[in-house]
């Protein structure tokens, strides 16, 4: 069940000159979240920024939540000038977030940018469930890279990529799996990331016929499902095209079902 | 001040109900979602997501932008048609102990002659007509902008269905005196006001309109002025009670729609952003009124108009 709750601010550190790291002392929340799930942020009182701010659950601490996030306008922007002991209106935990079954022995994360913040869970999970886990991280730049030593530590390969190359491997976040990594050597694949980034890597996934768990982004307003704001296009059971809510039914699905745009 | 007893009970067509505060459609889903942030059945009433006649699947994606305060929206009503409400949602809703209305919007007259009679089910306690919804192509807001089919589509529901109606008016129009008068004429038992008013927004990295319909409606803080100045012109106008929605955020909010001339109000976008909020709105209300030595919430009806 998600809570309204006020949270407190435990540390809020930065992590890049755009990436900020906050630990969030909730323990309702953190007792019943799993990980890709997400909270809903209320960025302020004021009239704007209005809507509250959906950010991803990054990690799942005793007592409270750790969020990844990256200032991009007036709503993050605010959360980055929150200090120790602030707190912060949150609703959460939302979503249905990644699964994962006893069978799987070897598993691929790829993350794009900010969306490398909920792998962090999920890799958390899945190496306490003793899987083997490869990652891949993109970025556009050295100066964008963050938590690359923290996922190292639960990966048993991990690859970074930054388009201008001047780190790790040139080229976006599929590029190791144009020769380098095999794709078929996974049980399941699970990624969040930019939507061309989630576009490629389900077609690749779908065409060897590798389970994929796709965390989606939409704009949102309720973040609970009562507005029908955040929908994305998904083919259901009959294979026809519908508008799922991101927030309800996501924000992980299976990248056999999400319709991209051309 | 003394902790005297303050009756927040209010009367709105001939329906008691416990309290003004009432949730918006499409911003509650069927009232049943807010239960893990509250005890939905202390609110007055709840009005249930726009129901069609058929299965619609909406807009696109690109639904939602904010503006400075404010929210634009082109869900397009997206609803799985009244066949599937009454055997899916309504079982559900009928579990909160307070006043449901279906909010119902048509493509023809005769389609709200069919959703009335559709949703003349026990459950049920009034229809909510909305003629005003700017995300569909066609129908929808027409009715709501000339007074005769206004006028039409009030007689029409009225002929199919035993229940209250409150008839919710565009705010898009130049006379918002004459639709109401139309719909009163027509008999209907309330009027709601206001639906969203149309805007868009401009993405200027991609030098496209921002929603996938390019139009949307516009709600939130940004719009109460003018949905509180229709409701005080209204008020003057006609008979019948007005539900006043538009902008409401907080109990002080709610009160100006009051004293504007609102015998119940709608929180909207509110509930987007707190889904708690309606218990706010009742607990401050009662506040005011003891601050206020103000015995009877019905007395603050119209008090702006002197
Ligand atoms: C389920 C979900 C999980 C998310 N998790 C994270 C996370 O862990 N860390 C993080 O930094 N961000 C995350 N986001 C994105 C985050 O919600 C937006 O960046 C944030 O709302 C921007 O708010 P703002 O006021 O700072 O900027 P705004 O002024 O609102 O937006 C600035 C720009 O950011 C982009 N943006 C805004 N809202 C969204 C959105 N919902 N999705 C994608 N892009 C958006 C748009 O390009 C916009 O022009 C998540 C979004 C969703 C839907
Ligand atoms: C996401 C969203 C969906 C809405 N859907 C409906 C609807 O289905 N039927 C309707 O009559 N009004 C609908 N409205 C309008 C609201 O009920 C209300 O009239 C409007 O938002 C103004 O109030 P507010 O400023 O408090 O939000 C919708 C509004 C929003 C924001
Ligand atoms: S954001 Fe409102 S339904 Fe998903």
């Amino acid at each position: 069940m998600p809570y309204a709750i006020q949270g407190k601010v435990i540390s809020n550190v930065s992590l890049n000159h755009q990436v900020y790291r906050m630990e969030i002392e909730c323990p309702d929340i953190a007792n019943e979240a799993y990980p890709g799930q997400f909270i809903q942020i209320g960025s302020s009182n004021e009239a704007s920024p209005l809507l509250n701010r959906p950010i991803s659950i990054a990690r799942i601490i005793p007592g409270g939540l750790q969020i990844m996030y990256a200032v991009v306008g007036p709503g993050t922007l605010q959360l980055s000038r929150k200090q120790e002991e602030d707190k912060l209106k949150i609703i959460g935990p939302l979503g249905h977030g990644f699964s994962w079954t006893a069978e799987m022995k070897k598993v691929l994360l790829v993350g794009g940018g900010i969306g490398v913040a909920p792998l962090h869970a999920l890799a958390e999970a899945l190496y306490e469930e003793q899987v083997e886990i490869h990652t891949i991280l993109g970025f556009n730049s050295q100066k964008d890279v963050f938590s690359q030593e923290q996922l190292a530590k639960w990966s048993k390969k991990l690859w970074v990529t930054t388009m201008d190359g001047t780190c790790g491997i040139k080229g976006h976040a599929c590029t190791p799996l144009e020769g380098l990594v095999s794709i078929s050597e996974y049980d399941h694949v699970y990624a969040c990331g930019p939507k061309p980034m989630l576009k490629a890597l389900a077609k690749i996934c779908n065409t060897r016929h590798i389970p994929c768990s796709l965390s989606m982004e939409e704009y949102m307003a309720c973040g609970i499902g009562v507005c029908l704001g955040c929908v994305t296009r998904i083919l259901n059971q009959n294979q026809e095209e519908t508008y799922e809510r991101v927030c309800v039914e996501g924000p992980v699905f299976s990248s056999r079902e999400v319709v991209f745009d051309d | 001040m003394t902790d005297q007893q303050v009756d927040l009970s209010i009367d709105l067509m001939g329906l008691h109900l416990k309290n003004p505060v009432m949730t918006a459609s499409g911003t509650c889903g069927s009232g049943v979602e807010l239960l893990p942030y509250m005890d939905v059945s202390s609110l007055g009433a709840i009005v249930g997501k726009g129901t069609t006649l058929n299965n619609k699947k909406g807009n696109p994606p690109g639904r939602l932008m904010q503006t400075s305060g404010g929210l634009l929206n082109c869900i397009g009503l997206q609803n799985q048609g009244v066949d599937y409400f009454l055997a899916n949602i309504l079982p559900e809703v009928g579990k909160l102990d307070t006043h449901f209305f279906a909010n119902i919007s048509g493509n023809t007259v005769e389609e709200y002659g069919i959703l009335a009679e559709k949703l003349d089910v026990e459950g049920i306690s009034g229809l909510e007509v909305n003629i005003s919804c700017p995300n569909v192509k066609s129908g929808g807001l027409a009715f709501g902008t000339i007074p005769e089919d206004a006028r039409a589509v009030t007689e029409e529901v009225k002929k199919h269905t035993s229940k209250k109606v409150l008839v919710k008016l565009s705010p898009n129009v130049t006379d918002i005196t004459a639709i109401a008068q139309a719909v009163e004429d027509g008999g209907a038992d309330g009027i709601s006001l206001i639906n969203t008013l149309l805007g868009m927004a401009i993405d200027s990295e991609t030098m496209k309109a921002s929603l996938s319909n390019t139009f949307g409606g516009l709600s939130g803080p940004a719009v109460k002025p003018v949905g509180l100045r229709m409701v005080y012109q209204v008020y003057q106008k006609v008979s019948i009670p007005i539900v006043g929605l538009g902008g409401i955020m907080n109990a002080k909010d709610a009160i100006e729609y009051m004293l504007a001339g609102a015998t119940a109000i709608q929180l909207g976008t509110a509930n987007l952003v707190n889904p708690a909020v309606g218990l706010e709105v009742i607990d401050g209300i009662e506040r005011y009124m003891k601050q206020k030595n103000i015995k009877d919430i019905k007395s603050l009806v119209g008090k702006a108009h002197r």
